[in-house]
């Protein structure tokens, strides 16, 4: 079969490779028919997630056809139509039970490598570096799908793949983002990223009730969409404005109630802060560029609530730990826990409360998969979103 | 009272000792930097030649002795860095000797810079050995086993009715023990092994034999066996080795003896009781 490999720093191609087989009895085979490349996937593009492989398969966003199941998968049959979520999840271990699915227990073979790193293990990830387990990702005509009788979401046929698709990742991702703020009618939230998930993270405080949503990033293009499609009430640019001063200017001084990182690990920014992370990160002294988080952290109200869904890859520097402290701040973080958001966030976009396709840009081949990233990673052509079909 | 504390760094012994180093490091320290700054007049006092030769000795000396003083600064109770000095001082006295039979000017003030390297030295020898002595005694102690342990989300009577269709060779790396975990979350699984020395250790990590990793691995293959019947693969890990996370080949076997629990058991196990769904397995 094709299949998108990651063959170094800023190099992907399409690559023949062997078919995907059933290796547990509960793996499913799936034929992919939609998938799309995640922000998440530049940060693996530009070459700062460690215990990648020359020939990984890339892609954790991805939605497709059973065609093959193993002995002890009962709820699906080969012809279904699923989304699949991004992390792997055995449903039988503690966490799971806790419907903590993205710190299963039992799905990362290579838990002793993430260990060494987090302490403890988290789930393993599709498509997203040794460390989080070496499975085979989704950009590719077939897909192992492991506890396929967990994660995967049948999917009514009224539905387009590109009305579901996201149901794999970043809609749920934005969701818990704001969900994690708590959000009480007359809150302020700021969301930092207009990328994807800040997209879903601003459209889902708009539906769970926020009263101002304040959308921060330096593209035109974007901050417009996020006014105009996701929901957003106020935007800032942050090459244009003091980010800190404006908040503070538009929230009485008080600060937003909550602030929602949808940035990670390679932010941009500018002035001497932005110079000292990106020198450290290119000396790899520092696996991390956490400009938008400490951003986040200054801006929110005493007692506020900063909520991070941007990924990181290790430790950050200059943590403003005192303003978390002296200022009663409350940290919440998490890979999303996917498989408990896929049947509520079906329904909302059943119901139509959303309709996640307003932030596809580029539809495009599997072939094409190379030119997606290559246009996503430079923002090209005002790229929000690449859809690759099969 | 201190010599009841183990580990305790600084016992009334071990502190004059290391006071006594320190001292030497501050004198080391201010020779080496006036070797650095002023190797002229030091030379000049020493009653040796000065030439561009002996003024880049003097230097390369001078930054020894800076590193050696640093090196007792930064761990004053560790003897290394004061035996350091007198592997130095050993230099300093051959160098000495040697200047005094080929390029003195003042042999009077050369043989005193000799007379006064040799005290230092025995002062250095004199403070190294009592830096050991309580460097040994206070040491801590290597643990002699090391206790592993995995919590499985099952009820104790579960894991001991299942646990040796599944992990019989665990029980040969060492001492298996059960205990309930706390607030109902299910079984802690304790794995008592001998801690294998320093060197083994190594050498373990380097290829990948190390009985630690080895016996954690199994522990963890033992927690996935109890809780869904079988051990959890991905593309990469179901090879040995380092591979890209691609399909493997149709001909793949499965590595069959990795660990205490191999894949043909599993098979087996699978077919003789048709291994039930997980929802099942949960009592």
């Amino acid at each position: 079969m094709r299949a998108t490999c990651w063959m170094g720093k800023r190099d992907v191609r399409i690559e023949h490779v062997p078919d995907p087989q059933i290796l547990n009895s509960h793996d499913a085979i799936v034929k992919v028919t939609s998938t799309a490349i995640c922000g998440s996937d530049l940060h693996l593009y530009n070459g700062f997630v460690p215990t990648m492989e020359k020939g990984d398969i890339l892609g954790h966003e991805f939605m497709g056809e059973v065609v093959e199941v193993g002995r002890n998968v009962r709820n699906l049959k080969p012809g279904d139509r699923v989304v699949v979520p991004f992390p792997i999840a055995c449903g039988c271990c503690a966490m799971c039970e806790d419907g903590l699915y993205a710190c299963c227990e039992n799905s990362n073979p290579n838990a002793f490598i993430a260990e060494k790193v987090m302490g403890h293990s988290p789930a393993g990830i599709f498509g997203y570096s040794h460390m989080m387990g070496g499975f085979a990702g989704g950009q590719a005509e077939y897909v192992r799908v492991p506890f396929a009788d967990v994660g995967p979401l049948k999917v009514p046929d009224h539905l387009s793949d590109e009305e579901v698709l996201f149901l794999s990742d970043i809609f749920p991702t934005g969701y818990m983002g704001a969900e994690m703020c708590n959000i009480k009618p007359g809150d302020t939230i700021a969301i930092w990223g207009c990328g994807p998930v800040g997209q879903f993270a601003i459209a889902s405080a708009r539906m769970l009730g926020a009263e101002r949503i304040i959308a921060i990033d330096r593209f035109p293009y974007r901050l417009r969409m996020a006014r105009e499609r996701a929901g957003a009430t106020e935007t800032l640019n942050y090459e244009e404005v003091d980010v800190l001063d404006a908040l503070k200017e538009m929230t009485g001084g008080r600060g937003p109630d909550a602030c929602i990182d949808a940035v990670g690990m390679e932010a941009h920014g500018h002035g001497v802060q932005y110079v000292y992370d990106r020198t450290k990160q290119l000396a790899k002294l520092e696996p991390d560029r956490p400009l938008a988080l400490r951003e986040a952290i200054l801006a929110c109200r005493n007692g506020g609530i900063v909520s991070v869904v941007g990924v990181y890859g290790g430790y950050v520097d200059k943590f403003p730990m005192n303003a978390v402290l002296n200022r009663y701040l409350t940290l919440r973080a998490g890979q999303c826990h996917v498989q408990r958001y896929m049947k509520p966030l079906l329904d909302r976009i059943e119901r139509g409360d959303i309709d996640p396709t307003f932030i596809i840009t580029h539809r495009m081949k599997l072939e094409d998969a190379p030119r997606g990233y290559d246009m996503f990673v430079h923002k090209q052509d005002e790229c929000m979103k690449v859809v690759l079909s099969a | 009272m201190h010599s009841e504390i183990i580990n305790h760094r600084e016992t009334p012994d071990g502190k004059g000792a290391s006071q006594l180093a320190r001292g030497l490091g501050w004198l080391g320290m201010g020779l080496g930097i006036t070797e650095l700054a002023a190797p002229r007049t030091l030379a000049r006092a020493i009653g040796v030649e000065c030439d561009p030769g002996t003024r880049w000795t003097m230097r390369a000396l001078g930054a020894r002795e800076i590193a050696s003083g640093a090196g007792i600064f930064a761990r004053p109770a560790m003897a290394a860095p004061v035996w350091s000095r007198v592997a130095g001082d050993a230099i300093d006295l051959a160098l000495l000797g040697y200047a005094l039979r080929t390029r003195s000017v003042h042999p009077r003030r050369t043989v005193v810079a000799i007379l006064l390297v040799a005290g230092v030295t025995a002062l250095d020898a004199y403070a190294g050995s009592k830096v050991s002595g309580s460097e040994h005694r206070h040491r801590p102690r290597r643990r002699d086993t090391r206790v592993l342990t995995v919590t499985v989300n099952l009820p104790i009577t579960d894991v001991q009715r299942r646990w040796r269709e599944v992990a019989r060779d665990l029980a040969k790396r060492g001492n298996v023990t059960f205990r309930p975990a706390p607030g109902g979350r299910g079984t802690e699984i304790c794995l008592a092994i001998k801690s294998p020395s320093r060197l083994a250790q190594m050498f373990g990590r380097l290829t990948h034999t190390d009985v630690e990793q080895l016996a954690d691995g199994d522990l963890r293959k033992v927690k996935q066996l109890l809780e869904l019947g079988e051990i959890v693969h991905s593309d990469a890990s179901v090879r040995r080795g380092l591979h890209a996370a691609q399909p493997p080949e149709r001909d793949l076997h499965l590595p069959e003896s990795e660990g205490a629990i191999t894949a043909g058991e599993v098979r087996e196990r699978a077919e003789t009781e048709s291994v039930e769904s997980p929802q099942e397995v949960r009592p």
